[in-house]
């Protein structure tokens, strides 16, 4: 993975392109953040929270289908690009992050 | 007229997680054939769990508890017919008859027909309010939300529903009694420790405990043990679930204490599978969330003739006045049940080995615990797995 760059905007390099399979997420540990990172099938890039507000599963290590991020634990569901509950037993979102990509580099604005 | 019947190369009968999981997994598999997944409940498929939580304790939308969205659906081919049963399956012609007098035939089909709750056995056993699909659980929050403030509320049997059922009515503020046939809750199964634990935590919630005592009969307005009254505002029972084999003894499968299968979910018959609560799956009946899910995929592999993974220990998990509970494995007998971790981990120990974990508050991930259970683990490596 490439060094930390933090640019004018916030944007954070968290991985590159390649290294995660459409239809996917996984976690990236950032600036002492944990996120679950995802590409959908569509080619859409992601980022939320990693920790499930249900009872802290991890979200990054769940299923993606659609833009839905499925919590291993329980089975709680959140949407990829918003952070909304999809699926009970969770009932508070949690945070998205605005994802870009520029040539390999997904890049992740962290901003609060 | 002899209409042609409608055709599905893989029908999954039960409209449950694990149909569903069946039918994402052969998709996620490249199967291109048609799956059919009928049900006969009017809802698409949906997650249980919540029904005796989340729901219990709050006014939700249907839509939080689908195992999957509505567009999943489309978007997977994957056809589904609610509001539909089953009624006979003929193994020779390889066809299903609905209730409706339509007929599927089949290329393969898995039978995910589930649990139903027992009813209460006892004089005035219709009052009680049973708690297995959606609209039970709505019939039961219209109950909680009638309620005034501190009614009681009695709960028959103190096993994972109706402990969790009494931790939601204490935390909205009613005051539930659970009335529990063996001398501990979760019927013994679990041990005295744990049952011990889950008793002070409830009795601290301000639910009553009533062991060791059986509910004789009820009436309009209370619940009777022998000649002693329980008032109430209403009743809940949670006395365990009946699985709904009848389709498989129709078509004379091989059934037990559940649809007989081999470890990869293939029944007596070649062309069908069984999968989740209705299963005997390599001698056991799990009937856990996770195991529903897990024999989806399974059977789903397997009707791919792809490995099937081996078989896991089970995992449930569960809740007791508002703390998660886990209970990994699932040991017919230990010899020493030994709390660790200040008492957030309860090892079941047969000699020095590791049988089964019940881990309280999430201090232990579920997956490491199925390893170590798994793997026949020592206590001192579930030691050292706690202290990393
Ligand atoms: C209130 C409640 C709370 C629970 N909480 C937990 C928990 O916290 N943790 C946990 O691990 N497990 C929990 N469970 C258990 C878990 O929900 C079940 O193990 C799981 O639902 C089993 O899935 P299944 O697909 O095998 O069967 P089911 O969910 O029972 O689904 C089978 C479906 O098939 C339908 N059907 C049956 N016969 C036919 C037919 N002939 N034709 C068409 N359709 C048919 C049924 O109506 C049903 O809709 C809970 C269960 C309940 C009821
Ligand atoms: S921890 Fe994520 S659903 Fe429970």
């Amino acid at each position: 993975m490439t060094a930390l760059e933090q640019t004018a905007s916030g944007f954070v390099t968290v991985a590159r392109a390649a290294d995660i399979e459409p239809g996917t997420v996984r976690v990236i540990e950032v600036e002492g953040r944990s996120l679950c990172l995802g590409l959908t099938e569509d080619g859409e890039w992601g980022a939320i929270d990693n920790v499930c507000t249900h009872d802290g599963g991890t979200l990054g290590e769940g299923e993606l289908d659609d833009t839905g991020v499925e919590c291993p634990r329980h089975g709680a569901r959140f949407d990829l690009f918003t952070g909304r509950v999809l699926a009970l037993p969770a009932v508070r979102p949690v945070n998205a992050y605005q994802t870009v990509v520029e040539g390999d580099e997904v890049m992740v604005r962290l901003g609060t | 007229m002899d209409v042609q019947p409608q055709r599905a190369d893989v029908l999954l009968v039960g409209g449950g997680v694990a149909s569903v999981r069946c039918a994402r997994t052969l998709r996620r598999h490249g199967f291109t054939g048609s799956v059919l997944i009928v049900g006969d409940e009017d809802h698409a498929p949906y997650n249980r769990p919540p029904l005796s939580k989340e729901l219990l304790r709050d006014d939700l939308a249907d839509e939080l508890v689908l195992a999957e969205p509505e567009r999943w659906y489309g978007r997977r081919a994957v056809d589904l017919l609610t509001g539909r049963r089953v009624t006979t399956i003929d193994t020779d012609a390889r066809e299903a008859m609905l209730d409706n007098g339509g007929r599927i035939a089949f290329g393969q089909c898995l039978l995910a027909t589930g649990a139903e709750a027992r009813a209460l056995p006892i004089e005035g056993g219709a009052h009680a309010l049973l708690l297995r699909t959606l609209e039970d659980a709505r019939r039961l929050r219209a109950a909680v939300v009638a309620a005034d403030a501190g009614a009681a509320v009695t709960v028959i049997g103190g096993g994972f529903i109706g402990v969790e059922v009494a931790s939601g009515l204490a935390a909205v503020g009613l005051r539930p009694t659970i009335v529990e046939m063996a001398s501990d809750l979760w019927g013994g199964l679990l041990g005295a420790k744990l049952a011990d634990w889950g008793a002070a935590h409830l009795i601290d919630a301000g639910v009553a405990l009533c062991r060791g005592v059986a509910v004789t009969r009820l009436d309009e307005e209370s619940a009777w043990i022998g000649d002693e009254r329980l008032p109430h505002a209403f009743v809940v029972a949670g006395i365990g679930v009946r699985p709904r084999v009848e389709l498989a003894v129709d078509a004379e499968l091989e059934v037990g204490d559940g649809i007989v299968t081999d470890a990869d979910q293939r029944t007596s018959h070649p062309a069908i599978w069984a999968a989740g609560d209705v299963a005997r799956v390599d001698g056991r009946r799990v009937e856990h969330w996770h195991a529903a899910r897990d024999a989806g995929e399974r059977a789903a592999r397997s009707m791919l003739s792809l490995p099937v993974p081996p078989l896991r220990v089970p995992w449930v998990f569960s809740e007791v006045a508002g703390i998660a509970l886990d209970i990994i494995g699932q040991a017919d007998t230990w010899e020493e049940e030994r709390w660790m971790r200040d008492a957030s981990v309860l090892a079941y120990l047969d000699g020095q080995q590791v049988v089964q974990l019940a881990i309280i508050g999430s201090v232990l991930s579920p997956d490491t615990a199925r390893d170590l259970v798994e793997a026949g683990a020592s206590v001192h490596e579930l030691e050292d797995a706690l202290q990393s």
